[in-house]
């Protein structure tokens, strides 16, 4: 669970979190991820000036936009055979109010987001859930942002829907609510920074179905980082995580996540930098399989002249999971974002997953653990995620601009459902291609 | 053809001492030489607006320090009732004062600027501010003057840190805060 955002980080933020872009990208990449709506809770570069926005007060800027796509899904239900593709349209809206931006950092800043996703499929084959609505919210409160000690308390909150992997099943509707509070010492003129992070998150299902995968997280982390040069620090990193399942009869097994990471971020040259991370992880699970395992992290991000930015990535870790007590994940990741001249921005992303899956050794046929049937072996099953992020914006003017993007989304699996005596492959094929125009103030 | 020529010539003989006159004029004139090295002051601040902002909060810092050194150098000078000394120190004091009025003006003026997104005002009220930071510093000294103190005290020690513009103005060392996401379950049972 630890690492699920991440996966959405590749395709929503990732982007996001290269340069900021010369103009405005007020709604950010077109929908896309595994299927989710686009209910980021982060400010877009709207938020830091890019926009006028409306002054609604003294300090608070409020910026607004509204953005609309279009486009087909060609596996609207993530089959593997029988696909049945769909056109699309996506009606996205998104306020962003603020009292920081402009170059300036207030003593108190206070940062709201929100964000929407109205997905409508058109085609007849699609019965149920055609017309979805997700939202995002996102807000958080930094006291003390010039002192020593900086105080922050943040939330986030998102609903997402997903379909299902059969046509005319419920889709997987999802809220996720994550209150948090963060306090930053920096003892020495900030050559010493500690930061202690709480955060709480309820994850809900809406479906009956599903709801005994419900989980309540309680995450601790301690940071402790020494800036040995001005934008490049050592750190450890200890982060502890207790989840537990409110609902009994899915199998879930509550379990108490732990980390520790010693690593090096920041620049390595003006145009070099790096995260590198190493450490110790295990899941301390009450029963079943259990990871006790080596955890590591590199990145490296390429400044390539003034116009273009890219970034490479590996991570070897482990995930809470709905299925299974967890899977050990191998990632690499790649990104390259190019601006062409004032107006025109173009990015690339590429993700590779390699999922392993480990089940209670004697399985279970509950819906949420491990599915059995006769003739599965119910455990170690393996997952090979491919995500592939092709966008280009064009934007005659800073508020206005007209994209497209290309994803691909593909997982191929070793593991078989036996439906009726039929055995079926969850590995699927998905393209989406979107076309979107934004208007932001 | 050989009437373009002609002219062509004309103009070359006529254009070259009229390009040395250009050139040699100054000297000719026999008038102030241009200066090797130029003393004016029209160097404008290549700051931020958070950078102004954190540097107009140094100096009112600075001031109010200084107006600190100021009023001690005054009840020294009253301790050793030295009326001499003090009414020196006590001038020294007003005017402290009045410049850190000003600065604080200034800095009013200066977060102003910055709303409105008006560059000039922001470097007016930056450089007002700068100079009544000096002016203060100047009086400090004036107030050492006055008491004698000048010869034993040189000063807070002041650091100065110089960053590469080059370097980016990011800070990737400070971890994001936990982010909201969710992912895809897998396709494993007939329910889901």
């Amino acid at each position: 669970m630890r690492r699920t955002y991440f996966v959405m980080a590749a395709f929503f933020l990732l982007p996001l979190a290269f340069a900021r872009r010369a103009q405005a990208q007020f709604v950010g990449p077109p929908p896309s991820g595994y299927g989710a709506l686009n209910v980021s809770t982060v400010g877009s570069n709207s938020t830091q000036g890019d926009t006028p926005g409306v002054r609604v007060s003294e300090t608070f800027l409020l910026h607004a936009g509204l953005a609309f796509g279009a486009g087909v899904d060609s596996n609207v239900s993530y089959s593997d055979t029988n696909t049945v593709s769909s056109a699309v349209t996506h009606v996205m809206p998104q306020l962003a109010l603020t009292n920081a931006g402009r170059g300036t950092t207030p003593d108190i800043v206070l940062n709201l987001v929100l964000n929407g996703d109205y997905r409508q499929y058109y085609s007849d084959t699609v019965t149920s859930d055609k017309a979805v609505f997700g939202v995002g919210a996102g807000a958080n409160l930094d006291i003390g942002t010039q002192g020593a000690v900086t105080g922050t308390l943040f939330n986030n909150f998102t609903r997402d829907v997903q379909p299902a992997y059969t046509i005319g099943a419920p889709a997987f509707v999802r809220d996720v609510e994550q209150p948090g509070a963060r306090v930053r010492w920096r003892p020495g003129g900030g050559r010493l920074e500690e930061f202690l992070t709480y955060t709480f998150m309820y994850d809900h299902w809406e479906s009956d179905l599903l709801n005994k995968a419900d989980v309540i997280s309680n995450t601790i982390d301690f940071r402790s980082s020494f800036k040995f040069l001005p934008k490049t620090a050592l750190y450890l990193d200890i982060n502890q995580a207790f989840y537990r399942y409110p609902n009994t009869g899915g199998g879930k097994v509550s379990s108490n996540p732990f980390h520790v990471m010693l690593g090096l971020v920041g620049l390595v040259t003006p145009k070099l930098t790096a995260t590198l991370s190493a450490g110790y992880a295990n899941g301390f699970y009450d029963s079943g399989p259990n990871p006790s395992t080596f955890a590591a992290a590199a990145e490296l991000g390429f400044l390539i002249g003034p116009f273009a930015r890219a970034k490479l990535g590996y991570e070897h870790d482990f995930a809470n999971s709905i299925y299974g007590n967890y899977y050990d994940l191998d990632a690499i990741y790649a990104a390259w974002n190019q601006q062409v001249g004032s107006s025109f921005l173009a990015g690339l992303s590429l993700r590779y997953e390699h999922r392993d899956y480990h089940c209670p050794p004697m399985g279970s046929s509950l819906a949420i653990a491990c599915y059995l049937t006769m003739g599965d072996t119910g455990d170690d099953r393996k997952d090979n995620w491919i995500g592939l992020g092709v966008d280009a914006h064009y934007f005659p003017r800073p508020w206005f601009s007209v994209g497209a993007a290309y994803q691909l989304l593909a997982n191929v699996s070793d593991f078989t459902l036996n439906l009726s005596g039929t055995s079926t492959k969850v590995s699927f094929v998905k393209h989406q291609v979107l076309g979107v125009v934004s208007l932001t103030y | 053809m050989q009437r373009y020529a002609r002219a062509a010539a004309v103009l070359f003989l006529l254009g070259g001492p009229v390009l040395a006159r250009q050139t040699t004029a100054p000297s000719q004139a026999g008038a102030q030489p241009a200066p090797d090295v130029d003393i004016t002051f029209k160097q404008q601040a290549n700051l931020t607006p958070q950078e102004m902002l954190d540097q107009g909060q140094t100096d009112l810092k600075n001031m109010q320090e200084g107006l600190k050194r100021v009023v001690q150098l005054q009840e020294l000078a009253r301790k050793q009732n030295d009326i001499i000394k003090l009414n020196c120190v006590n001038d020294k004091v007003v005017q402290v004062k009045a410049a850190i009025n000003i600065g604080e003006q200034s800095m009013t003026d200066l977060h102003e600027a910055i709303a409105r997104n008006d560059d000039g005002a922001r470097l007016h009220a930056f450089t007002k501010l700068t100079v009544a930071t000096q002016k203060v510093q100047v009086l400090v000294q004036e107030a050492e003057n006055c008491v004698g103190q000048d010869l034993s005290f040189v000063g807070e020690t002041q650091v100065t840190t110089e960053v590469d513009p080059n370097i980016p103005q990011d800070d990737p060392t400070q971890p994001p805060l936990p982010g909201s996401g969710t992912d895809r379950p897998p396709e494993a049972s007939p329910f889901i």
